[in-house]
C-alpha cells in the first residue's frame, strides 16, 4: 500500500504544497486526483465530483515533472495539442498566444523541444496546462530537474501566472523552502505508509518576491516545516 | 564536412575501378572470370533493353512485395501491441517463419503457384514481413509513459491520441524498417525469380548457365543499385519526416 491515512482539503484559489521524502507516495496523490491511478481505497472529490468524472469535464491541468513537449510539434504546436485532441465544444478556452506571453514564450512559437533550456520547456508545458482553463492545476515536481537558481525564477513565474489565472494549485515537491516559498499552506509527508503527519499554514504575504526569502517569517516557517519532516522521519527510523 | 566524405567515397571508388580495370585487363586472358569493368559496361550496353524488361518485372514485384510485406506486418504489430497476448502467442511463430531461408520458400512457391509473377512477389513481401513487424511493435509502443498520460489527463480520444503520440513517434521505427525491407524486397524478387523465366534474378540465373560472365556482373551490379536506391529513398524520406532532432554538430 502506498498511502493510508490521508485527508486533504484544499480551498478554490489556495495553493497546496505536498512536500515529503521519496516514496512518501505525494506524486501518487496526485496521480489518483488525476485520474491516472486509482486509489484501492477512500473518496476523491474536485469540485464535486469523482476523478475520472472531473478529468472528462478537464477541471485539471497536470504539470510533469519531464515537460512531456512532443519533439515534433513546435512550442505552439505543443501548447494547442489540448485543443486539438480534446473533442470540439469545451466551454471556453485560453487562446494559446496569450498563454505564450503569459509563461514569457513570446519569439519562441516556432521553437522546437531541443532548442529550449529546460526552463523554456517547462514554461511551454504550464502553458499547455492551462490551454483549457482548467479549475485545478496539478504540479508533479515541475522544476526537480532545473538548476537552483533558474528554479527559483520559475517559482516566481509559477506565482505571478497563478495569480493572473483563477485556478486552485496543488504542488508536489521535495524542496521545503519551494514548498514554503510557493504555498498558501504545506502539507507534510512521511513515507511507508504515505501519510500526512502535518500542515503548516504560510502566513506570509503576497505577492512574494525574491526579498521574502531573507525574511525572518519565511525562515521561521521553513525551520517549522523542516522539523515536523524530521521528527516525523525519526518515528520511523 | 559531408560532401567532403562524398568526394572521398567517389574518388576511392573510381580508383578500386581503375585498379580493378588494369589487374583484369593483365590477368584477364587466362582468368576470364573476374571481367573488366569496362567489359562489364559493355555487356550492360549491350543487353540495356533485356536488362530493363526484366528489372521492370523485378520492381514491380518488388514494389508490390514491400507494401504487402510491410502492410501486414504493420497490421501484425498493430495487432500486438493493442493485444499483448497476441503477441506472446505469436511472436517465436513470426520468427519461425523469418528464420525460414527464402532460398528454400522460393522453389515451393513455385510449386504452388507456378512460374509467374506470385511466387517472386510473395518472396518479396516475406523479406519485408519480419523488420516491420519488429520495428512497428517498438514504434508502436515507443510513445514514452508520461506523453500517454498527457493523453488522458486531457481525455483524448483514442484514434485522436494516437494520430497525435504514437503515430509520430513511431515513425523513426517505422521508417527505420522501411530502409531495411526495400533492399530486401528487391533481394527476395530475385531469389523468387531465379527458377522461374524472367526478371532479374531469371537474367542472373541463365547468363550464369551461359557463361555470361560480363552480362553476369552487369545485372548484378544494377540489382545492387536498384536495392541500394530503394534504402536511399527512405533515408531520404527519414531526414524530411523525422526533422525533430537537432542538425548533427548542434545541441
Amino acid at each position: 500500500m502506498a498511502l493510508s491515512d490521508v485527508s486533504l482539503r484544499v480551498g478554490q484559489r489556495e495553493l497546496v504544497a505536498l512536500v515529503g521524502p521519496s516514496g512518501c507516495g505525494k506524486s501518487t496523490l496526485l496521480r489518483i486526483i488525476a485520474d491516472l491511478e486509482t486509489a484501492t481505497s477512500g473518496d476523491v472529490r474536485v469540485h464535486g465530483a469523482n476523478p475520472e468524472t472531473a478529468r472528462r469535464q478537464r477541471l485539471l491541468g497536470f504539470v510533469f515533472q519531464d515537460p512531456v513537449l512532443l519533439p515534433w510539434l513546435d512550442v505552439l504546436g505543443n501548447v494547442r495539442l489540448p485543443l486539438e485532441v480534446t473533442r470540439g465544444g469545451a466551454d471556453g478556452h485560453n487562446d494559446p498566444v496569450d498563454l505564450l506571453r503569459l509563461v514569457g514564450l513570446v519569439g519562441f512559437e516556432h521553437a522546437r523541444s531541443w532548442q529550449l533550456s529546460g526552463g523554456m520547456k517547462q514554461r511551454a508545458a504550464i502553458a499547455r496546462a492551462l490551454v483549457l482553463r482548467p479549475k485545478v492545476l496539478l504540479l508533479d515536481e515541475p522544476f526537480g530537474s532545473l538548476d537552483e537558481i533558474t528554479r527559483q525564477r520559475m517559482n516566481l513565474e509559477l506565482l505571478r501566472i497563478w495569480s493572473d489565472t483563477d485556478t486552485t494549485a496543488l504542488v508536489v515537491t521535495h524542496s521545503i523552502s519551494e514548498a514554503v516559498f510557493l504555498a498558501d499552506r504545506v502539507v507534510v509527508m512521511s513515507a511507508r505508509p504515505g501519510r500526512i503527519v502535518a500542515e503548516e499554514p504560510v502566513t506570509l504575504p503576497r505577492p512574494r518576491t525574491i526579498d521574502t526569502l531573507a525574511s525572518s517569517e519565511f525562515l521561521t516557517i521553513v525551520a517549522a516545516v523542516t522539523k515536523r519532516l524530521y521528527s516525523a522521519a525519526d518515528e520511523i527510523v | 564536412m559531408r560532401r567532403r566524405a562524398w568526394l572521398e567515397t567517389a574518388v576511392a571508388l573510381l580508383a578500386l575501378v581503375a585498379v580493378w580495370e588494369v589487374i583484369a585487363r593483365l590477368v584477364g586472358a587466362r582468368f576470364p572470370v573476374v571481367p573488366a569493368p569496362s567489359e562489364i559496361t559493355a555487356a550492360g550496353a549491350r543487353s540495356a533493353y533485356p536488362i530493363w524488361l526484366n528489372l521492370r518485372l523485378t520492381l514491380i514485384e518488388a514494389l508490390i512485395g514491400l507494401v504487402a510485406g510491410s502492410g501486414l506486418g504493420l497490421l501484425l504489430a498493430a495487432t500486438f501491441v493493442a493485444w499483448p497476448r497476441a503477441e506472446a502467442g505469436l511472436y517465436n511463430l513470426v520468427v519461425t517463419i523469418h528464420s525460414i531461408p527464402l532460398v528454400a520458400v522460393a522453389p515451393i512457391l513455385l510449386i504452388w503457384f507456378g512460374v509467374g509473377i506470385t511466387a517472386p512477389t510473395l518472396v518479396a513481401a516475406l523479406a519485408c514481413f519480419f523488420p516491420m513487424v519488429v520495428g512497428a511493435t517498438r514504434g508502436f509502443r515507443a510513445a514514452s509513459q508520461s506523453s500517454l498520460d498527457l493523453m488522458r489527463v486531457l481525455d483524448a480520444r483514442p484514434w485522436r491520441s494516437f494520430l497525435r503520440v504514437r503515430l509520430p513517434a513511431s515513425l523513426p521505427f517505422l521508417i527505420a524498417a522501411l530502409k531495411i525491407a526495400a533492399p530486401a524486397a528487391v533481394l527476395g524478387a530475385t531469389v523468387g525469380e531465379w527458377l522461374g523465366t524472367a526478371g532479374i534474378g531469371y537474367l542472373l540465373f541463365s547468363s550464369m548457365a551461359n557463361f555470361q560472365v560480363a552480362l553476369l556482373w552487369a545485372t548484378m551490379l544494377i540489382a545492387a543499385a536498384v536495392a541500394a536506391i530503394g534504402y536511399l529513398a527512405f533515408a531520404v524520406v527519414e531526414h524530411v519526416v523525422v526533422d525533430w532532432h537537432p542538425p548533427a554538430g548542434e545541441g
